[in-house]
């Protein structure tokens, strides 16, 4: 058998970190140590999140620069970008030099901008959940999607409150199906996350799993 | 709405708000152009705004001014978060490799967390909901002990079959498909029926609040042209 022993500094670096950490939750001498190591995961993911904020701009560069591709819509993203960039980053120096921390327009635009469209997004959401859900049905005509549909009705008739229209006993259903056997699936497949959760940090954690070669 | 209280800023704000819903409004009409051109400003705009927020509320307090301002302890820890931050930027470099150690770093941390998390923070806590979910104050419980039993029996019912849908574990015998148990696969059949009910609750809820979104951006649509579209024909 060939071992193909690849990044041995890295591995060994995860090793180390990963134990340290998750002895903190076991070992209570050790639980200073596991909140420095936090606040020091909690600053490289922030520059993780930088660094990947910067990589889109550089792939959408790319991109307005290649005259093959359309950059028409590269141009507008690194627009937003860098404007909403340039503009937090006065805000920040206002709220630094002149102890105005209101960040008056960068919220002008998380609510002028960033709410309408998320939220138009979401009530878009309506049209293509019911499309989906009516496509499903068509697809797979089985007794689990018949199911799956007659509790999305009665949830959502228990749900809606009509003065015209009351339904308590829909009510006392749909309370029930959300207090008891949804309760169950839910558990089930949280249980379920966990556990795989924990099956995927252990395998890093022992060097099986290398997600940051490359 | 109240144009009246507006500024040149909040008209031009509400004005864009109005334009962008309409644009993710098109969809409905299929993928276009339009749709696409709010699409990459909420994308840039949101890409923006994450960084700003990531530098205001973790980056300067934690890493800058520590290192700036900070007691020689909080120097040295700064210095050692600041070379490996440092290395992360290689990775979008062609000397990518130079970063592996940094995010090295990062991963194993991530990985030790999302271990205890899932510990402490899931497996633990949902172990104990089940048990207590045969208790007087376990939701759409009362104080029927009949009932609470019923409705405690279906929940580890929902919790256990569920969990056994999840096995894929099967016995594998010369001649024949692997296969799992029989007893699993029955088991699991149960479990697919509590999965279809957990699902559909929670497409019910996800829709709810879409319609909701979809019902608050249509009040605003409306307002918007009673109020402010309507005066701008009157003085035209």
């Amino acid at each position: 058998m060939k071992l193909k022993f690849r990044a041995p500094l890295a591995t060994a670096i995860t090793i180390a970190v990963g134990l340290v950490v998750l002895s903190g939750y076991f070992i209570p001498a050790a639980a200073s140590l596991r909140f420095i190591s936090l606040r020091v995961g909690m600053v490289l993911a922030a520059v993780a999140l930088l660094v990947g904020v910067f990589n889109l701009l550089s792939v959408h560069f790319r991109k307005i620069a290649d005259k093959d591709s359309k950059g028409g819509y590269s141009f507008i993203l690194v627009v937003a970008l860098l404007t909403t960039l340039g503009i937090g980053i006065y805000d920040m120096y206002k709220a630094y030099a002149f102890g105005n921390p209101n960040f008056e327009w960068t919220n002008w635009i998380f609510t002028y901008i960033q709410r309408p469209v998320e939220t138009s997004l979401m009530a878009v959401m309506t049209v293509s959940l019911a499309y989906s859900a009516t496509y499903l049905l068509r697809r797979k005509m089985n007794y689990l999607a018949i199911g799956f549909f007659f509790v999305v009705l009665l949830v959502l008739l228990g749900t809606i409150s009509l003065s015209v229209i009351s339904f308590p006993i829909l009510e006392d259903i749909r309370s029930w199906i959300v207090h008891v056997p949804a309760v169950g699936g839910a558990r089930g497949l949280l249980l379920g996350i966990a556990l795989g959760t924990i099956a995927t940090g252990l395998r890093i954690i022992m060097g099986s799993d290398r997600p940051y070669e490359g | 709405m109240n144009i009246a209280t507006f500024g040149l800023a909040d008209f031009v704000g509400v004005f864009l708000g109005f334009v962008l819903t309409l644009l993710v409004f098109s969809y409905v009409l299929g993928d276009n152009p339009l749709f696409r051109f709010a699409a990459y400003i909420f994308i840039g705009v949101s890409a923006g705004y994450a960084a700003i927020i990531t530098i205001y509320n973790v980056l300067l307090p934690q890493l800058i001014f520590p290192l700036v301002y900070g007691n020689s302890g909080e120097k040295y820890l700064s210095i050692a978060m600041l070379i490996p931050s440092l290395f992360l930027f290689a990775k979008i470099t062609p000397l990518k490799r130079a970063g592996n150690w940094a995010m090295a770093i990062l991963v194993g941390i991530g990985a030790a967390a999302a271990v205890g998390g899932a510990i402490t923070g899931t497996i633990l806590p949902q172990m104990l909901g089940v048990i207590n979910s045969f208790e007087t104050f376990a939701p759409a419980n009362t104080s029927n002990t009949w009932i609470n039993l019923l409705n405690g029996g279906i929940v580890v019912l929902g919790t256990v079959s569920t969990l056994i849908y999840f096995h894929f574990g099967v016995r594998s015998e010369p001649g024949r498909l692997p296969q799992r148990w029989a007893f699993i696969e029955k088991i699991g059949k149960i479990g697919q029926i509590f999965i279809a009910t957990t699902f559909g609750v929670l497409f019910a809820g996800v829709y709810l609040a879409a319609l909701t979104a979809l019902i608050e951006r249509v009040s605003f649509l409306w307002d918007f042209i009673k109020e402010i579209g309507l005066q701008l024909l009157a003085s035209i």
